[in-house]
């Protein structure tokens, strides 16, 4: 207390003592405190960015089906590294502008070797320097009202599994006959030297047939329109359709299984996809995706939105974090307080009331109202403590007039069957009490059930200070 | 760290170069990363010229106590010891129930030099109020980034009790000197003691001329008693589970306070000797062997920091404890609450072991909440209420009655009237000579 005053009376010591410690930690200890965590933070996204790559590099995942870069047992990696390894040079194409492009490419690049080669599908008739284009469009992306367009894709094209508007545009003489329903190898049937070469496929998607320009199908080539038809599937349906039209050979493939990875090594599938796609040194892999959709309504709300939109919200939102960490940074740490438990001393009289209640012990609860009565009525009466109950039925009957049956109906008999007996029963003790209470000439309590008493001036058994005895 | 509002509104000035560029050069993206380059650039050369919070140093002039109820002073020296001026928010880190009213400072500490700031402490609760840390935020020339850390400084206040009952205690103390030189016929009974002898005046009673006195000089002698002096009060307040009740929003324990704070102020000018202890299963504070005002201040300082335990009070080791502190016949007090059989059974059961040897006084505060609700039977709820109530009652007076039945004084009182019951029941045993 003495070094307190002393300090208290000369605060300002010339004597500048070292700085206060600080709990806050600096930031080298913060970060040589939690480097374990900071660690293995930076270790998880590092690692979690090289499986990312790897998983990217490799392919493994993704794709859609027929994809060059799938590796699942519904994409066409297999087909696409092999033919890759055998000089054939695969551009994919997700949109027919860029297909169009590629090919334009690949006629600019190679396009002087194009012809005769291996085998080629359509070796005789074969466009000049056109390369082989794929079009698988499952989800009819393709657009098939650009007729220009579709023209300039040359003339070496395979169908795989197409719907009759890619029929129609592409490929009038060929239609749909049905999907072929079990699985089953199928024997080339026919002439074409790729599907004789592959011998036998497994069928799968739909069945095909040529119809041509004089409505009956036979195998052989003809002058225009003609067409070929090999690896019957079953109700009039060939897997392998091939219509020759003027310089254009297009080859219709119903059974996309034989460009899967999973299918792809069965029968004579793997023959027949690089018999039909190794023919020419560039093949433009494309699948119709929903870019090739014509744009049609009014322009998207992004294009209306001016361009600074979109920075301004962005920097809203980091004007609302700043905010957040403005209002949400506390100064300095929680205070923690024991807080008293607080017990109303009444709870134990209201509990007891409320199982009474709940009970409805209306005997019991009248009992202790008679009991505290009956002790009160005698002390005002004089009686011993230790005077029996008809003594203070007949006193109280003198002092008050009232009748001593009537009084031994209220003080002890009469017991409460409703809630509107024990009510009725516990206002006549009140009214008996008041009594008494003018009787003896004591000032009675004004109005028993609403104004409370003096504290002072009720007679009730634990007296205060007063009458202690010994 | 912390930034301050000024920066967020910064941050949200960038809007006007975002889009007027955007409009007018589509260059809004380029405007968004420049003025958010530029804002933290701002901020962090904000940062780096803010004076530091670790070079303050802290002291602290506090009273060591303050009565409840009282405002106390409390003033903290911030000396900066960094090399740039400190300029920022210093918070004072109270507990809540040291009722500061503010907590917060905004000082400007030039390198080197020292600051004062004080706050007013306003306790509403007894006991020990601790601070632990002050917290200094620093902000830089801009008023855009902040330094901020924690600074050890701790400091503690001694809340006492608030004693509100020494208002009883002039008159009490005119009660005892009215007592003080009494005849013996005015207040006949053998616990008085003999005083002196003084020369008659007429209108004492002739019974008290000492006549062997009066023989020995040419006048007649009468003698003076005086109440008894030197002897012993004991206190034992219960801090069991039992005193921690709010009757007229004031615990048990602390009515226990304030009845055995103006008992001993009474009996140490009536030259007594009084000890107090308050017990539950063990000791929480005693005080022992000490007269006058220092027994006050003892007490005082002891009970304060004497919270309600839950836990049931350990009677049986109480005639033990008294004897420790006295072998003499005494006043033991025991400060607690009797209102079950089943929660006084304790008490009751070695009541006997302490009237055998001492004079026994029980206090306990009764709710005159319960005394009103016997008497409000306007509806059914309130009926049963009333037979709780009435009930509740009862045990207190058989409880009571039996802890007279064993020799025991019984003083019941609201909180507003205990103590000075208590008191009054001193006088009147003292009175009587029943020390």
């Amino acid at each position: 207390m003495t070094v307190l005053k002393a300090a208290a009376t000369a605060p300002p010591s010339s004597v500048t003592p070292g700085p206060s410690p600080s709990s806050t930690p600096t930031v080298r200890v913060f970060f040589r405190r939690w480097s374990f965590w900071l660690g293995a933070g930076v270790f998880i996204v590092i690692a979690s960015l090289v499986l990312l790559l790897i998983r990217g590099v490799s392919g493994a995942e993704g794709g859609s089906d027929l994809s060059t870069t799938s590796a699942a047992p519904t994409g066409s990696k297999a087909v696409a590294e092999v033919l890759g390894q055998q000089g054939v040079t695969v551009t994919t194409a997700d949109t027919l502008d860029a297909a169009v492009r590629a090919v334009a490419d690949a006629r600019a690049g190679g396009g002087a070797d194009g012809a005769g080669g291996a085998g080629g599908a359509g070796s005789a008739g074969g466009a000049g320097g056109d390369p082989t284009v794929l079009i698988y469009d499952p989800n009819s992306f393709l657009p098939v009202d650009r007729a220009a367009d579709l023209a300039a894709l040359g003339g070496r094209i395979v169908l795989v599994q197409p719907d009759i508007f890619t029929l129609d545009a592409l490929a009038p003489g060929v239609s749909v006959t049905g999907v072929v329903g079990t699985p089953s190898v199928a024997d080339a049937d026919c002439a074409l030297p790729v599907a004789e070469r592959a011998g036998t496929i497994s069928t799968s998607g739909s069945g095909y047939r040529f119809e041509g320009g004089s409505g009956s199908a036979d195998a052989g080539s003809s002058e225009s329109g003609a067409g070929a038809e090999c690896f019957p599937a079953g109700d009039g349906g060939f897997s392998l359709v091939q219509e020759q039209r003027g310089d254009s050979v297009v080859t219709v493939l119903g059974a996309s299984g034989v460009l899967t990875n999973e299918h792809t090594l069965e029968a004579g599938n793997a023959s027949l996809a690089l018999g039909l796609l190794g023919g020419t040194d560039h093949l433009i892999w494309y699948l119709p995706s929903a870019a090739d959709l014509p744009q049609t309504g009014p322009p998207s709300l992004g294009a209306l939105t001016p361009g600074w939109v979109t920075p301004l919200v962005l920097l809203l939102v980091v004007v609302f974090l700043a905010a957040a960490l403005w209002r949400g940074r506390r100064l300095g740490p929680v205070v923690v307080e024991n807080l008293p438990v607080i017990v109303r001393g009444s709870e134990t009289v209201m509990g007891r009331a409320r199982l009474y209640a709940r009970s409805n012990a209306r005997t019991r609860a009248l009992d202790a109202l008679r009991i505290g009565t009956v002790t009160r009525l005698s002390g005002l009466l004089g009686l011993p403590r230790s005077a029996a109950l008809p003594e203070v039925v007949d006193a109280v009957a003198a002092a008050t007039g009232l009748l001593p049956g009537d009084l031994a109906g209220i003080l002890v008999n009469r017991l409460p069957r409703t809630d509107a007996e024990l009510l009725d029963l516990s206002h006549q003790l009140s009214m008996v009490e008041r009594r008494v209470q003018v009787a003896v000439g004591r000032t009675p309590r004004s109005a028993p059930p609403a104004s409370p008493p003096a504290p002072p001036s009720p007679p009730s058994p634990p007296s205060p200070p007063t009458g202690s005895r010994s | 760290m912390a930034v301050s509002g000024r920066f967020v509104l910064l941050l949200a000035l960038g809007a006007v170069p975002v889009v007027l560029l955007g409009q007018a050069y589509g260059l809004a993206f380029e405007a968004l990363g420049g003025w958010l380059a530029l804002a933290v650039l701002l901020g962090i050369v904000d940062l780096l010229l803010a004076g530091s919070p670790r070079r303050v140093s802290i002291e602290r002039d506090l009273p060591l106590r303050v009565r409840l109820g009282q405002p106390a002073r409390s003033d903290l020296y911030l000396t900066n010891g960094g090399r740039r001026a400190l300029r920022g928010t210093v918070r004072d880190a109270w507990q809540p129930s040291a009722g500061a009213v503010t907590t917060r400072f905004a000082v400007h500490l030039p390198a080197g030099e020292r600051r004062m700031v004080s706050a007013e402490l306003r306790p509403f609760r007894r006991g020990e109020r601790r601070v632990e840390e002050v917290a200094i935020r620093s902000f830089g020339p801009l008023g855009l980034w902040a330094r901020q850390a924690n600074v050890t400084a701790p400091g503690r206040i001694r809340v006492l009790p608030p004693f509100h009952s020494r208002r009883h205690l002039p008159s009490r103390l005119a009660r005892l000197r009215e007592l003080d030189g009494r005849t013996s016929v005015m207040i006949r009974g053998q616990g008085t003691e003999f005083d002196s002898l003084r020369e008659y005046v007429r209108g004492d009673d002739v019974r008290s001329i000492d006549w062997r006195a009066t023989a020995r000089r040419d006048e007649l002698v009468v003698r003076t008693w005086r109440p008894e002096r030197d002897r012993r009060v004991v206190i034992v307040i219960d801090s069991g589970r039992t005193s921690a009740a709010r009757i007229d929003d004031e615990p048990r324990l602390d009515t226990a306070f304030e009845a055995a704070l103006l008992l001993a102020a009474l009996a140490s000018r009536a030259g007594d000797r009084i000890d107090v202890i308050a017990w539950d299963r063990r000791v929480r504070a005693r005080v022992q062997g000490q007269t006058g005002a220092e027994l006050l201040s003892r007490m005082v300082d002891a009970l304060a920091s004497v919270d309600p335990e839950l836990l049931e009070t350990d009677w049986s080791a109480v005639p033990a404890r008294v004897r420790e502190i006295t072998n003499q016949r005494a006043l033991v007090v025991l400060l607690t609450s009797l209102e079950t059989p089943g929660s006084s059974r304790g008490l009751l059961s070695v009541l006997p072991q302490l009237t055998q040897r001492h004079t026994v006084l029980v206090a306990s505060v009764t709710d005159h909440g319960t005394f009103e609700r016997v008497g409000q039977r306007a509806d059914l709820e309130q009926t049963y209420t009333a037979a709780s109530a009435e009930r509740a009652l009862l045990d207190i007076a058989r409880v009571s009655a039996a802890a007279r039945q064993q020799g025991a004084e019984v003083v019941t009182g609201s909180p507003a009237d205990l103590p000075a019951a208590v008191a009054d029941r001193y006088l009147a045993l003292k009175a009587a000579g029943r020390l």
